[in-house]
């Protein structure tokens, strides 16, 4: 019987884990294990909603560049998954906001906004500008 | 961004220059794309702080870069003849950008820094060095200032936060709310 109730507890640990993401643990990773031309700095709330034009995210861990480059880590729960769904076009407009601003200025930067990782998973929005191709695998990590 | 001040409008693009703020629509504002001018005039404003400078250094005349900043200049003052306008000095570059990048180098910087000065006297504004809170004697900028030697990290845009915060000029609402 109690080896029926740990499996109980392990499916049901997993089935949670399954649909909600450790961000704070996913951004750590994230800036830890990539390799950034720039030294990215954690930005505020108020400073997020400014860039990204999205004020309704419940968490979020958002990482941008001094200027120096396009790289950028952000990372967004919000309260479901359609609200996650909405600010999509949000995310994709901080992007072509990007390319404009570096096509002129720095050009060698477009191509890492052009394969720019824009991941929507449950309630949550993942995106990740960077050229190092580790990223796409430590995101998968933890959204299948 | 970086420091965290949010209460303040900025109007910023990289790579903006002082003819592009009259031009360029960069700026989003009410859902229209607006040059940093034309939206300054839908904004309530009562202080400006403006940095410009290391983007025209590839120029080849430095009068006609003053010329161009004395324009905007000229344009706050006829859109809020009132505000209380702040021109900072361009922040200077790592040595290693000065002797190797195909134009920005230090000295031009410098030059361009005594131009605004000077500017800031003639137009009686406020000259704002904040050059000096983020420079070695040399007057260059530390290594450790910038990855690309060039963009400021944030502890170094706390240094310029800093100075920012020690050189204020208060306007009438804040010196009423002060007596």
């Amino acid at each position: 019987m109690k080896i029926i109730k740990l499996i109980f507890v392990l499916l049901l640990f997993t089935g949670c884990s399954s649909k909600n993401i450790n961000i704070e643990q996913l951004s750590n990773e994230l800036i830890d294990n990539l390799n950034f031309e720039d030294e990215l700095i954690k930005i505020d709330d108020n400073t997020i909603k400014k860039i990204y034009n999205i004020d309704n995210f419940i968490n979020s861990y958002v990482y941008i560049s001094s200027g120096a480059t396009a790289e950028e880590i952000a990372i967004f729960e919000f309260a479901n998954e359609n609200e996650a769904k909405e600010n999509i076009p949000n995310i994709e407009e901080r992007i072509a906001n990007q390319k404009d601003s570096f096509a002129s200025y720095i050009p060698k930067e477009v191509k890492k906004l052009d394969n720019a990782i824009v991941k929507q998973y449950n309630k949550y929005l993942i995106v990740c500008i960077t050229d190092d191709d580790s990223a796409q695998n430590i995101i998968k990590k933890y959204i299948s | 961004m970086s420091t965290g001040l949010y209460n303040a409008i900025s109007y910023t693009h990289k790579g903006l220059m002082v003819d592009t703020v009259f031009t360029s629509p960069v700026i989003t504002k009410n859902g229209n794309k607006l040059s940093v001018i034309e939206a300054l005039k839908q904004t309530e404003f009562n202080k400006v702080y403006i940095m410009l400078g290391i983007n025209e250094t590839g120029w080849p005349y430095s009068n006609i870069f003053i010329e161009k900043y004395n324009d905007i200049i000229n344009e706050i003052k006829n859109i809020n003849p009132k505000a209380i306008i702040y021109v900072q000095s361009v922040l200077p570059v790592t040595n290693s950008v000065s002797n190797n990048h195909s134009y920005i180098k230090n000295s031009k910087i410098d030059e361009f820094n005594t131009l605004i000065k000077k500017m800031a006297e003639e137009q009686k504004i406020y000259y704002l060095d904040v050059a000096s809170a983020v420079s070695l004697n040399d007057g260059s900028l530390p290594e450790e200032a910038a990855t690309d030697g060039i963009h400021l990290n944030k502890e170094y845009c706390e240094k310029w936060l800093e100075y920012l915060k020690k050189h204020v000029i208060l306007d009438e609402v804040e010196l009423n709310e002060n007596n």
